[in-house]
């Protein structure tokens, strides 16, 4: 199951969240909609997300960035003051990447941390959405992921082997190289911030349109390469990327769901390998407008 | 890879010029074997010519890869007259102008519940995947798309089929550049996304068909491409369903490794510039 593992972990998140920069759509670009629905008539919600690496270290992906304690008294200032900066973008609902069946409890944990039971641990949807959300006032951060509840069925083939057996060896070394040289370009770089930087700067990396762009290639590209593995009748590669789609798909699902109105500003705090497949169906769907948050990030130094 | 050669893939989005009636609302197309559409399909084909295709590609299961190349011999050998749907009309003539020995079926379209793949086990809930069921009964259609009325006059048959009847001729050149201009195919795929959200609380109808049928469907298909994909040299026509162009391209593209050719560009209407 090596491969397959593989294949399933370059498609995991590698760190947190992010957001659109560009093409950030007005409602008078928009023709042809197809509902309607209210949202659609002519304004529409904002969806501004926070591409992130994940603070606590879970080690779930691939590739893993190794974070330094976000507990230490400097790490805290900057998160402070990371908070403050998000604040401008006036959220009214804070989205998160956990399991929508966390909700409720996730709802308890805040309410206690409101009531100052409750001490922040390292996650980033602690570190930085409970205070936000706080600072902003709201009754609750929302939940939107989605993590596999469907039938799952368990793929038993092994890709490595049946590569190997079937002279497909030369997709699995590709993936190998694709993965090394985009992590060249990504993780390395936002460790190089962790030591020398704060973390803003650290955040205005993660959610540059070129850093989305590679993360959302570290996750896509590999899976397509693993698609291509099997003959004939078999597709024995594509159930990675199908997942990863699937669960994406599912978190913008969820988005629309907790979309209540055209005055919905939602800030989603999410691994930045989310950001690219996330801001491609808000836009494609065209009924939200995306904004980037480093409009919003200004590291000390800056211009 | 950047100092590579790539082969080189043009998409021909296509209404189905045989009126199948397989989709959610399905253009009514007037009898493409009568002379002047004929001649409209000769001209198109000669235009497609420019692309200099080495190989073509059909949205037809690959399991009737043997079975389609044996009508293309036959239509080489003079023994098939050409029926009515696109892969004949466009596929076959053109294949055999560009004297190409057979001809490629790219898709992956099976009946699952009848023909279990695999993929779905024996006992798999259909409703896990029926977002047209789910709508109805959650008061959800609005989600499921609606005709466009404005392009013509809409008509269903007694088994739902809903069809569309132009109100005007439009020549098949015409057609195919309408066909595939980047707004509308971009508009198609919008359709896909307003599905993908029937569904309430922990049920994702919607999502689950758009990701384990849509989406798997077109990434077989980019994965066949990838199968009959040869050399740097090849030139591959794929002529499928205009709802399918906006994934297949995404997925060429994103892989890195084919240059996407439009095929507007060698479209041309009579009386255009």
């Amino acid at each position: 199951m090596k491969a397959l593992v593989k294949c399933q972990f370059y498609l995991m998140t590698l760190f947190v969240s992010v957001l659109l920069t560009v093409g950030t759509v007005t409602s008078d670009d928009q023709t042809n909609l197809s509902t309607e629905d209210v949202m659609q008539t002519t304004k529409k919600a904002t969806v501004m997300i926070l591409g992130t690496y994940h603070m606590a270290n879970p080690g779930a992906d691939a590739a893993n960035f190794e974070a330094d304690d976000v507990l230490a008294p400097k790490k805290q200032r900057e998160i402070q003051q990371l908070v403050e900066q998000l604040a401008r973008f006036n959220p009214t609902k804070v989205a998160v990447e956990l399991d929508t069946s966390l909700d409720t409890k996730l709802e308890a944990r805040y309410q206690d941390y409101l009531n100052g039971r409750y001490q922040l641990e390292r996650d980033e949807f602690y570190q930085v959405s409970f205070r936000l959300a706080k600072k902003m006032q709201h009754p609750k951060v929302y939940c939107v992921d989605w993590f596999g509840r469907t039938n799952e069925e368990e793929n038993t083939v092994d890709l490595e082997d049946f590569a190997k057996t079937h002279n497909q060896s030369v997709l699995l070394v590709k993936v190998g190289t694709v993965v090394q040289n985009m992590v060249q370009e990504t993780l390395v770089p936002l460790g190089e911030l962790q030591e020398s930087g704060s973390v803003i700067d650290m955040y205005h990396f993660l959610n540059q349109e070129k850093t989305i762009r590679v993360m959302h290639e570290i996750n896509n590209v590999p899976a397509l390469i693993c698609a291509q593995i099997g003959v004939a009748d078999q597709y024995v590669g594509v159930d990675a990327l199908l997942r990863w789609y699937e669960r994406n798909l599912k978190i913008f699902v969820n988005l629309t769901r907790i979309t209540e109105s055209s005055d919905d500003r939602i800030l989603l705090i999410i691994g930045a390998g989310h950001v690219g497949l996330l801001q491609q169906f808000l836009e494609d769907s065209g009924d939200y407008i995306l904004e980037s948050p480093l409009k919003y990030l200004k590291t000390e130094d800056a211009n | 890879m950047k100092h590579q050669m790539k082969p080189t893939i043009m998409i021909l989005g296509s209404s189905h010029l045989a009126n199948p009636g397989m989709d959610g609302s399905n253009p009514k197309i007037d009898d493409m074997l009568a002379p002047k559409r004929q001649r409209e399909i000769e001209q198109l084909v000669q235009q497609l010519r420019g692309f200099k295709p080495t190989k073509l590609a059909f949205e037809e299961d690959f399991s009737r890869t043997a079975e389609v190349n044996t009508t293309y011999q036959d239509y080489l050998k003079g023994t098939y007259e050409l029926k009515r749907h696109e892969s004949d009309q466009i596929g076959f003539r053109l294949a055999k102008q560009m004297g190409h020995p057979k001809v490629y079926c790219v898709d992956y379209f099976r009946n699952y519940s009848e023909e279990p793949d695999g993929f779905f086990p024996a006992d798999f809930d259909w409703d896990l995947v029926s977002p047209d069921k789910f709508a109805k009964a959650h008061n959800q259609e609005h989600l499921m798309g609606q005709p466009p009325t404005a392009e013509g006059k809409v008509t269903q048959d007694a088994d739902g089929t809903i069809w569309i009847e132009p109100e005007k001729y439009e020549p098949i050149i015409d057609m195919y550049r309408r066909l595939n201009q980047s707004e509308g195919i971009r508009a198609d795929h919008q359709e896909y996304l307003q599905i993908a959200r029937v569904g309430l609380g922990d049920q994702y109808p919607g999502a689950n068909w758009v990701g384990r049928l849509w989406y798997t469907r077109n990434l077989k298909i980019f994965v066949n491409l990838t199968r009959i994909t040869e050399s740097a040299d090849d030139r591959i026509l794929l002529i499928i369903g205009a709802g399918h162009v906006f994934l297949v391209q995404q997925f060429l593209e994103d892989s890195g490794d084919y240059i996407v050719e439009s095929p507007l560009k060698y479209l041309k209407t009579e009386d255009a510039d």
